[in-house]
C-alpha cells in the first residue's frame, strides 16, 4: 500500500479534485491511500462545499477511519481528507487591515506599511478577502505563504490554536511519515487567483511549516511534487459598471487568458517552481471558453455559496494527471516531455479513456471502470429507485450476504452515485459529475451518447453502453432491453453470490458494503464480458 | 399397468393381492406426481422475472405458483383415484385401497413435493429463482 499526496487549492481546484474523487470511485487507485489537503481562502464557496460533502460521502462509506484500501472493485482507494481555509476575519478582512502589525516597535509597523503601499494598489489592499484572491496573484501568493506558516506556527506553539492547523500539522507529519517515495500533486488553475498564488509557493510554504510541526525537519530532498497547469476554459458575463463600482477589485473572465499567459510567463523562470515541481502538467483549452449561468442583476459571483460551476473535461485531465503522477513508476530519465492532443469534432473534443491516462491497460482500465460504475448507477437509480431499495430486493431475491449493512452505511453510498451519475425527483432528473463532464465533450471514452441523453435514459438499455461487440456477454440481450435489466442484474447476482464471497480475500473487501460494492464490480464485470478490468 | 390407462367402469381389483399391488403403484405414482409437480411449479417461477423498483412482487408470485401446483397436484391426484380408479375396486376392497392406497399416495404426493420444493430451494437451486419457495431469513 503506497501513500499519496493530493493539495487541491482554489474554486478550480476543487472542482478538480471532485474528478479525481470520482477516478478513486471508479477504482483507478487500487490498493492506495490517499492523503488530500483542501487549501481555500472562501470557506463559503459552493465548489469546495461540492467537493467536501463528495469526500464525505466517499470516508463515510469506506468506514471513516477504519478504512482499507481495497482493490479490483469500486471506491478502492483509502481517503483522508484534511481541510484547511484561511481565516480572513476579525479585523484581517483586507490587506489593508494586516500590513500594520500589531506587534514590533513604531519603526517596524511604518516600515511593514509602506512596503504594503509600494507593493499594492489600494483597490488591492481593500477588497474583501473572504471571497479569496481574485486574481491578484502578488497579494495571493504572499498571503498564502503566511496562511501556511503562521498555522504551522499556531500549532507548533500552542497558541491560538485553530482546527486547520491541526489539519494541516496532520497532513505534514503522514508527509514526514511515508516511505522513500513520496509525491505530492497539487490541483489548481493558474488563471484565478487562489490557486494561481498558491502554485509557486505551496512547497517553500509546506517546507517552512514542516520544520515548525515536525522538529525542524523540512520536507525531505525524495519528495516528489507535481502540479496541473490549468489555463482558462470557462468564462462568464462581466460585472456591471455599478459592481465594479462597489467592490473595485473584481475578477473578469476576459483577463484569464492574460492572466494565464503571464502565470506560464512566471513559472517559467520561477526558482521554486524549477526547483520543486518534477512534473507539470500543462492542460489548456484552445475552443472557446464554456460560458457559465449570466449573473443575476449583472452581478458578479466572486464567490460564496453560489459558486458551483458544472463539472468539466478540463477538471478530469487535471484529475487524470493527478493519477499519471501519482502512479507512473518512478523514472530513470532526468526529463520527458510528453505531450498529447484530442481530435475535435463539431466544436467539441472527442476524448477517448487513453487522452487522460495512456493508452494500453490504463485506458481499459478507466473506460471499462468508470463505464461500470455508470451502468450500476443507472441501475440503481432507474430500477430500484435507491441503494437502500436495492439491498432490499436483493434480500428478498435471498441474497442475503447483506442483510447487515447498516442503513447508516447505505446512505452515503446512494447519495454519492447520485452526485456521480444523476438522480431523479419526480419528472425532474438531477446531472451528476459524468453528466456534466460529458455536457463539455462530444464522445467521451467511447462510451454510447445516448446512455447521456436524459429523454433516452428512462428506456435506455445499458447492455448497449460499451459500443464494441467484445463487451456483449451471454446477457446482452436481457442488458439490451430496458424492461429485462432488473431480471438479468439480479439473476446475475444471485449466480455470482458464491463467486463474490470467495473473491472478498482478493478484493480485500471486510465491511459488508464493500462487500456489496465488490459483488456489483463482479456482476457488470461478467455482464459485459470483460476478462480483466 | 397403472390403472390410469385402463378402460373406466370395470372391476379390475376384485383381489386382496390386486388391490395390494395397486396400493404400491399408486404411492409410486404419487412420488411421480411430487417429481412432476415440483418441475412445473419450477418452470413456472423461472419464468417470472426479477422485478426492481421499491416493492417487487415476483418473490410472492413464485410463492404463490409452487402453493398453487402443490393444491392443484393434491386435488388432481385424489380426484383422478377418487372418481377414475376407486369405481374399478371391488367394494369390499374399497376401504382397504383407500387407506392403504389413495391416502398414503396422497401423501407421500405431499410429503415429496415438500421436500423437493425445499431442497431446490435452500440446497441445490438456492442461486436461483426457486429460492423464493422457502425464503431463508439468514444464509
Amino acid at each position: 500500500m503506497a501513500k499519496h499526496f493530493v493539495i487541491a487549492v482554489g474554486g478550480t481546484g476543487m472542482r478538480c479534485l471532485e474528478s479525481l474523487i470520482h477516478l478513486c470511485a471508479a477504482g483507478m487507485f487500487d490498493d492506495q491511500e490517499l492523503h488530500i489537503l483542501s487549501l481555500e481562502t472562501d470557506p463559503q464557496n459552493g465548489n469546495k462545499e461540492r467537493a467536501d460533502r463528495l469526500i464525505d460521502d466517499y470516508i463515510a462509506l469506506k468506514g471513516g477511519e477504519q478504512a482499507t484500501p481495497t482493490r479490483n472493485s469500486f471506491f478502492t482507494a483509502k481517503i483522508k481528507f484534511y481541510s484547511f481555509v484561511t481565516q480572513y476575519a476579525k479585523g484581517m478582512t483586507n490587506y489593508e487591515l494586516i500590513r500594520k502589525p500589531n506587534w514590533g516597535n513604531e519603526d517596524d509597523k511604518r516600515q511593514n506599511t509602506a512596503l504594503a503601499d509600494l507593493l499594492f494598489d489600494d483597490d488591492v489592499l481593500n477588497f474583501d478577502l473572504s471571497h479569496g484572491y481574485r486574481a491578484q496573484t502578488h497579494l495571493g501568493s504572499l498571503l498564502m505563504y503566511h496562511a501556511i506558516v503562521d498555522s504551522a506556527r499556531r500549532y507548533a506553539l500552542g497558541i491560538d490554536k485553530r482546527p486547520e492547523d491541526d489539519a494541516l500539522a496532520a497532513f505534514l507529519r503522514e508527509i514526514d511519515g511515508a516511505g522513500a517515495d513520496v509525491r505530492i500533486f497539487v490541483l489548481g488553475s493558474i488563471f484565478g487567483g487562489t490557486g494561481a498564488s498558491s502554485i509557486p509557493v505551496l512547497p517553500r510554504a509546506l517546507d517552512a511549516a514542516s520544520r515548525l510541526v515536525n522538529n525542524e525537519q523540512g520536507l525531505r530532498n525524495s519528495v516528489r511534487f507535481g502540479c496541473s497547469l490549468l489555463t482558462h476554459y470557462f468564462g462568464f458575463a462581466g460585472p456591471s459598471d455599478q459592481q465594479k463600482e462597489e467592490d473595485k477589485i473584481v475578477a473578469e473572465s476576459a483577463n484569464f487568458a492574460h492572466n494565464s499567459q503571464a502565470a506560464l510567463s512566471y513559472y517559467d523562470g520561477d526558482v521554486t517552481v524549477e526547483q520543486w515541481y518534477q512534473g507539470r502538467y500543462h492542460i489548456g483549452w484552445p475552443l472557446p471558453p464554456v460560458a457559465q449561468p449570466a449573473p443575476t442583476g449583472g452581478t458578479v459571483v466572486t464567490g460564496g455559496k453560489t459558486q458551483k460551476n458544472p463539472s468539466h473535461l478540463a477538471e478530469l485531465l487535471s484529475a487524470a494527471a493527478a493519477w499519471h503522477f501519482l502512479m507512473e513508476p518512478p523514472r530513470d530519465t532526468d526529463r520527458v516531455i510528453m505531450h498529447r492532443s484530442i481530435p475535435v469534432d463539431g466544436g467539441k473534443p472527442d476524448v477517448e479513456a487513453g487522452d487522460l491516462v495512456g493508452p494500453g491497460a490504463a485506458a481499459d482500465r478507466l473506460q471499462r471502470r468508470l463505464g461500470m460504475l455508470y451502468a450500476v448507477a443507472m441501475h440503481v437509480m432507474r430500477h430500484h429507485g435507491s441503494v437502500q431499495n436495492l439491498r432490499v430486493n436483493l434480500k428478498k431475491q435471498q441474497v442475503l450476504a447483506y442483510d447487515d449493512i447498516p442503513e447508516a452505511d447505505l446512505k452515503p453510498l446512494d447519495s454519492f452515485l447520485r452526485r456521480f451519475a444523476f438522480a431523479v425527483q419526480g419528472d425532474v432528473l438531477e446531472r451528476g459529475w459524468i453528466f456534466e463532464v460529458k455536457d463539455s465533450v462530444k464522445g467521451f471514452l467511447g462510451l454510447d451518447a445516448e446512455a447521456f441523453q436524459e429523454a433516452a435514459l428512462a428506456k435506455y438499455g445499458i447492455g448497449k453502453l460499451f459500443g464494441d461487440e467484445r463487451y456483449r456477454g451471454s446477457e446482452f440481450k436481457g442488458l439490451a432491453r430496458h424492461a429485462n435489466e432488473p431480471d438479468t442484474v439480479i439473476k446475475t447476482f444471485k449466480k455470482t453470490e458464491d463467486d463474490a464471497r470467495a473473491l472478498s480475500d482478493a478484493q480485500n473487501v471486510q465491511r459488508p458494503l464493500e462487500r456489496l460494492v465488490g459483488h456489483s464490480f463482479e456482476v457488470f464485470k461478467k455482464l459485459y464480458n470483460f476478462d480483466t478490468v | 399397468m397403472h390403472p390410469f390407462l385402463l378402460p373406466a367402469l370395470r372391476l379390475i381389483y376384485k383381489t386382496k393381492a390386486d388391490c395390494s399391488a395397486l396400493n404400491t403403484k399408486t404411492i409410486i405414482f404419487g412420488l411421480v406426481a411430487a417429481v412432476a409437480a415440483v418441475g412445473i411449479a419450477a418452470i413456472i417461477s423461472s419464468l417470472i422475472a426479477f422485478e426492481g423498483g421499491a416493492n417487487p412482487r415476483d418473490p410472492q408470485k413464485r410463492r404463490a405458483w409452487f402453493w398453487s401446483v402443490l393444491s392443484t397436484a393434491l386435488v388432481a391426484f385424489f380426484s383422478y383415484h377418487q372418481f377414475m380408479v376407486l369405481p374399478k375396486v371391488a367394494p369390499a376392497w374399497m376401504g382397504y385401497f383407500l387407506k392403504f392406497g389413495m391416502i398414503p399416495g396422497t401423501v407421500v404426493l405431499l410429503v415429496a413435493y415438500l421436500i423437493l420444493g425445499f431442497l431446490f430451494s435452500r440446497v441445490l437451486f438456492r442461486s436461483t429463482k426457486l429460492s423464493s419457495w422457502f425464503p431463508a431469513s439468514r444464509r
